[in-house]
C-alpha cells in the first residue's frame, strides 16, 4: 500500500507540473535563503572562534585553581612553575600541537611625556607563534626570541603612546613583593587582532623579560593549542588525570571567550528568527498548494473513500505529497544554495567593522553538514506541517458530498 | 432465502440551508442475492440516496440497514470502509477512475488494502477482470487514453475485482451514448448471470429498466411499487398504497 501511495503521490505531483514546480521552488528558495543566511553566520562563528583561539586564548588554558576569579588582581599567588613534569607530560600529549607558558601582568608604559596603562603578557615567542597566527603584525616585526629586550604593542596602545617600531619605552610594574620596578624595551612592532579593546591595551614581550619586571619565576597560565578545535573537550578529559584538580584547573576556551559566546547567542537567535520567517512563508505557500490540490481532487477523494480506503489512507497520501515537495524542494535548494555559497565566497562579502572590532572583514558562506541537515529538516517539517490541515480535511470528507462535487 | 441487503424503516433527512429535506421516508426493502435490480424514479426521488445508504457511504437518519444480515447502522467509519472494501463494488455515472493510474492500477487500487490477497492473486484478479470486460490490451492505458465506454468497463472491472456481494451502479449509462450504454448493460447483465453478483442500479431510463429482473419504483422518497420480471419478460408489479405495506415479504415472486 505504501509503495502504491508513493507512486500515486509522485504521479499526483507530476499531474500539475507547474504548480508542483512553483511549490518546490518556493521550498528551494526558502532553503537557499536559510543556507546563505545560516552559512554566513556559520562563517562568522568559525572565523571569530579561530581568531579568538589563535590570538588570545588557545584551546585550553591550565592555571592554578581560582586564578580567573581572584588572580587578575593578585597573579603572584597563582603562579605555575616555570619548569615542571606536568607541563613536560602535556607537551608529549599527541592531541596537543603546542603548549606554552604565559605570564600575565599589568603596569604603566611611558614614552616621552605620555604614560598609559597596559595589559601585558610574557610569552615564549617561538612556542607562542602557532597559537598567535591571528595576531597580525601591522608595523615592524614579531618577537623573535626569548633573549631580546623588545615588545610588541597592540595598535591602539602604540597609537596612544605615539610610538613606532625602533622606539624605546619604559614599562613600570609592581613586583611580587609590592615594590615598583621598571625596564626599558624596544618596540619591535605593532599588531592588531579582531578585538579593538584588546589592541588598545595589549603588550607582549619575552617571558624572561616579564619575569624580570615582575621579579617572579613561572607563569600565570599554560596555553595549549590543539590540532582540532572540535577535540577540545575530549582532550581535556584525556589530560585531566595528569593534572591533580587541587593544583591545576583546566579551562576550555569556551569558558573564557565571553564576547564570542555572546555573539553566538545573539546571532543564533537571529538565524532562528530567519528560520521562522522562511518556515512561515513555506507553510503558507504549501498549505495553499495542498488546499488547491484537495479541492481539485475532491471527487477522487470521494471515490477512493467509497471503494474502501480509510480516511487515514487519504491523510497519508496528502502528507506523502507534502513530504515529497519538501524533500525534492529541499534538495534543490541545498544544491543551489551550495553553488551560490561557493560563488559568493569566491567573490567575498565586504563587511564594515562590527561593534568592538577595529576592522571590517570580507565574509564568506560556510555551509556545514549540520546546516544542510537543518535545511532539510526545515523544508520537510514545514511542508508536512503545511499539509496537515488540507490532508486532514481530505481524510474527513463526506463521501456523498465529495462524489457529488463534480456532477 | 436470506437477503443480501435488508433495509428496515429507514428515514433520511438532509439539511439544505435551513430547510430539512426528507430524502427517504420510511423505506423497508429486502434484496435477494444475485438479482439485477433497477431503482427507478424521477430526479430527486431518492434513488441515489438509497444507493448511498446501501453502499454504506451515507448513514440513515433512523432505521437499520443490513448487508449480508450484518447491521451496518452502528459501525464506525473505519469498519464501514473495510466493509466496502470487501463487500461492495461501485460503478459511477462519471466513471470516477483515478486519472494518474493506468486501467490495471485502477482495478488493483481497491485490493491494495486487502491483506488477505497476495500480490500474485491481485495480479491474477486484475488480469481476469480486465479480460472479462474486454480491456486486457488497454491495461496500461490511463483513463484519458480510453473512450467513455472503455472507462466504464474499467470501473466495472474495479467494482468486480473485490468480488463484492453487491455492485452498486448510479446511472451507469447516463454519460454514455445509446449503443455504448446498451453494451455496458449487457456486460453487467452477463456478469450478473455468470458470476451471480448482485447488481443494484439507479436509472430513470426505460431502456435500462428493461434489462433488470427486479424493479423498485421510488417517488418522493418512498417506494411506490415493486416489480419482478415474469417468465415471459412481463413485469409483475405490486403497488404500495400504505407505508405499512412496504415489507420484504410483500415483494412478489
Amino acid at each position: 500500500m505504501l509503495s502504491t501511495s508513493f507512486r500515486l503521490a509522485l504521479r499526483n505531483l507530476a499531474r500539475n507540473r507547474n504548480r508542483t514546480l512553483v511549490a518546490m521552488l518556493t521550498v528551494g528558495g526558502g532553503v537557499v535563503a536559510f543556507l546563505l543566511a545560516g552559512g554566513f553566520i556559520n562563517w562568522v562563528f568559525a572565523d571569530m572562534r579561530e581568531a579568538t583561539i589563535r590570538s588570545q586564548l588557545g584551546h585550553i588554558q591550565i592555571v592554578r585553581p581560582g586564578y580567573f576569579e581572584k588572580g587578575i588582581a593578585d597573579p603572584y599567588s597563582f603562579l605555575l612553575p616555570g619548569q615542571s613534569k606536568e607541563e613536560e607530560a602535556l607537551r608529549n600529549t599527541t592531541e596537543i600541537a603546542t603548549i606554552t607558558p604565559r605570564l600575565a601582568f599589568s603596569g604603566l608604559a611611558s614614552f616621552g611625556d605620555i604614560t598609559v596603562g597596559f595589559s601585558g603578557e610574557g610569552i615564549d615567542p617561538l612556542r607562542e607563534r602557532p597559537i598567535s597566527t591571528r595576531i597580525t603584525i601591522k608595523d615592524g616585526q614579531d618577537l623573535q626570541s626569548l633573549e631580546e629586550t623588545s615588545a610588541i604593542l597592540g595598535e591602539g596602545l602604540a597609537r596612544t603612546l605615539g610610538v613606532k617600531p625602533g622606539d624605546s619605552i619604559v614599562l613600570l610594574g609592581t613586583t611580587a613583593n609590592g615594590s615598583a620596578n621598571a625596564i626599558e624595551v624596544t618596540v619591535a612592532g605593532t599588531f592588531f587582532t579582531i578585538y579593538k579593546e584588546y589592541d588598545d591595551t595589549a603588550l607582549r614581550l619575552p617571558i624572561p623579560l616579564a619575569r624580570k619586571l615582575m621579579r617572579v619565576d613561572g607563569a600565570t597560565s599554560w596555553v595549549a593549542l590543539l590540532e582540532r578545535t572540535e577535540s577540545t573537550q575530549s582532550t581535556i578529559e584525556s589530560i585531566r588525570p595528569k593534572l591533580p584538580a587541587e593544583v591545576f584547573q583546566i579551562i576550555p576556551w569556551t569558558e573564557l571567550a565571553d564576547f564570542y559566546n555572546k555573539v553566538v547567542v545573539l546571532f543564533s537567535k537571529q538565524v532562528d528568527v530567519v528560520k521562522i520567517i522562511i518556515g512561515l512563508i513555506i507553510i503558507l505557500t504549501i498549505s495553499n498548494t495542498q488546499t488547491m490540490s484537495v479541492l481539485e481532487r475532491t471527487t477522487e477523494i470521494g471515490t477512493s473513500l467509497a471503494i474502501g480506503l480509510r480516511g487515514s489512507d487519504v491523510l497519508r497520501l496528502f502528507l506523502l505529497e507534502g513530504a515529497l515537495i519538501g524533500i525534492v524542494g529541499g534538495l534543490l535548494g541545498i544544491g543551489l544554495g551550495y553553488v551560490l555559497g561557493e560563488i559568493i565566497s569566491a567573490i567575498g562579502i565586504p563587511m564594515p567593522p562590527p561593534p568592538g572590532m577595529a576592522r571590517g572583514y570580507t565574509g564568506q558562506i560556510l555551509i556545514s553538514t549540520s546546516l544542510v541537515v537543518d535545511a532539510l529538516i526545515l523544508s520537510l517539517s514545514t511542508t508536512l506541517l503545511a499539509s496537515i490541515m488540507p490532508a486532514w480535511k481530505a481524510s474527513r470528507m463526506n463521501i456523498v458530498d465529495a462524489l457529488r462535487c463534480n456532477q | 432465502m436470506s437477503s443480501v441487503v435488508r433495509i428496515e424503516r429507514v428515514f433520511k433527512e438532509y439539511l439544505l440551508g435551513e430547510q430539512i429535506v426528507q430524502a427517504l421516508n420510511d423505506i423497508t426493502l429486502a434484496i435477494e442475492p444475485g438479482v439485477f435490480l433497477a431503482i427507478s424514479g424521477p430526479s430527486g426521488s431518492g434513488k441515489t440516496t438509497m444507493l448511498n445508504l446501501i453502499g454504506c457511504i451515507d448513514r440513515p437518519t433512523s432505521g437499520n440497514i443490513y448487508i449480508n444480515e450484518e447491521n451496518v447502522s452502528q459501525k464506525s467509519a473505519n469498519e464501514l470502509a473495510d466493509l466496502r472494501a470487501r463487500s461492495i463494488g461501485f460503478i459511477f455515472q462519471t466513471f470516477n477512475l483515478l486519472p494518474v493510474l493506468t486501467a490495471a492500477e485502477n482495478v488493483e487500487y481497491p485490493l491494495l488494502r486487502r491483506k488477505d490477497i497476495s500480490a500474485t492473486d491481485r495480479k491474477r484478479r486484475v488480469d481476469y477482470f480486465l479480460d472479462i470486460v474486454g480491456l486486457s490490451k488497454y491495461a496500461n492505458n490511463r483513463p484519458n487514453q480510453l473512450s467513455g465506454g472503455q472507462r466504464q468497463r474499467v470501473a466495472i472491472a474495479r467494482a468486480l475485482a473485490v468480488k463484492p456481494a453487491i455492485v452498486l451502479a448510479d446511472e451507469p449509462t447516463a454519460n454514455l451514448d445509446k449503443a455504448t450504454g446498451i453494451e455496458i448493460l449487457k456486460l453487467m447483465k452477463l456478469i450478473n448471470e455468470h458470476l451471480g453478483t448482485t447488481f443494484i442500479f439507479s436509472t430513470h431510463d426505460q431502456k435500462v429498466i428493461d434489462h433488470a429482473n427486479r424493479l423498485v419504483k421510488v417517488e418522493d422518497g418512498t417506494i411506490k411499487a415493486f416489480g419482478v420480471r415474469g417468465p415471459k419478460r412481463n413485469w409483475n408489479i405490486a403497488r404500495v398504497r400504505n407505508l405499512s405495506d412496504i415489507a420484504a415479504e410483500n415483494i412478489p415472486g
